[in-house]
């Protein structure tokens, strides 16, 4: 009886287990002056905004959104690759797209941030304390 | 398309196609639509909005097969977006009179972000991260 159990729960489980596979494109920031193209980085960086010598970004390695002044770079929120809309910049502020069936434009003014949400928001652009952005149904 | 300003928003478009990717700068806005559906690929413009009237600066732009639309990024009247080039994106960039294509390679070249002149965009480095991993159903 214990055998028959084991079996049975064994094979639930097994049933329940699924192996997906997941291939993860990697990408690269690159950089173009009106002359010359360069590449800005090497570690799986995704997605990114500049703004006069400051540049926000996705890191893909460590699934987080980062803001560098040129000096220090500070982690300003999470993300993953497959569940991110949109990246802006302006003036140390930071907005971008998160979530795929409840997504939400959140915002960063430098020092907390806030979530944009009406329906389905994705792709701020931001201007000076504005932004603009994706609303509809998801 | 929906502009938040000063906590309140206000919608910029009300039409009958699919409006996506907005960039703003000072009070103007680009985007991109999608016009025509195909079996191939989907299919739109790069639209600028000055505040008063709205251009198009790019017609036809090809984007991926169900794409929402084309990433564009603005910067004082200068306007940089992606398009499907093959199967691989490349970049276009507007400088406010004509257009030039700014990437022409095989590597997809996606999401431009413009600052006065200049371009950061992701690029396909070639690597694929095969991970397999397991979930309980």
């Amino acid at each position: 009886m214990k055998k028959l159990i084991l079996c049975l729960c064994t094979t639930f489980f097994m049933l329940l287990l699924m192996v997906t596979n997941s291939f993860a494109e990697s990408y690269e920031i690159f950089y173009w002056d009106g002359t010359t193209t360069t590449q800005l980085t090497n570690d799986k960086d995704w997605h990114t905004s500049l703004y006069d010598g400051t540049r926000a970004w996705y890191d893909d390695t460590a699934g987080q959104v980062k803001y560098g002044d040129g000096t220090t770079t500070t982690t300003i929120g999470s993300c993953d690759h497959s569940n991110t809309n949109g990246l802006s910049l302006y003036d140390g502020t930071t907005a971008w797209g998160r979530g795929n069936n409840q997504a939400n434009v959140i915002y960063w003014d430098g020092t907390t941030t806030q979530t944009i949400h009406l329906a389905y928001e994705s792709n701020p652009s931001l201007y000076n304390g504005q932004s603009a952005f994706c609303s509809g149904t998801g | 398309m929906y502009l938040w300003k000063n906590g309140s928003v206000i919608r910029l478009t009300n039409d009958n196609v699919l409006d996506f990717g907005p960039s703003l700068y000072n009070g103007t806005v680009a985007w991109s639509n999608v016009t025509k559906i195909t079996d191939v690929a989907n299919y739109g413009d790069v639209l600028y909005w000055d505040s008063l009237t709205t251009q198009t600066i790019a017609k036809d732009v090809t984007v991926k097969k169900g794409g929402n639309g084309t990433y564009v990024s603005l910067y004082d009247g200068q306007i940089a977006w992606q398009a499907l080039n093959g199967d691989d994106g490349e970049l276009f960039y507007y400088d406010g009179m004509n257009v030039s294509q700014v990437t022409d390679n095989d590597a997809n070249d996606i999401f431009p972000s413009l600052y006065n002149g200049t371009i950061a965009w992701s690029g396909y480095d070639g690597a694929v991260d095969h991970t397999i991993s397991m979930s309980c159903g």
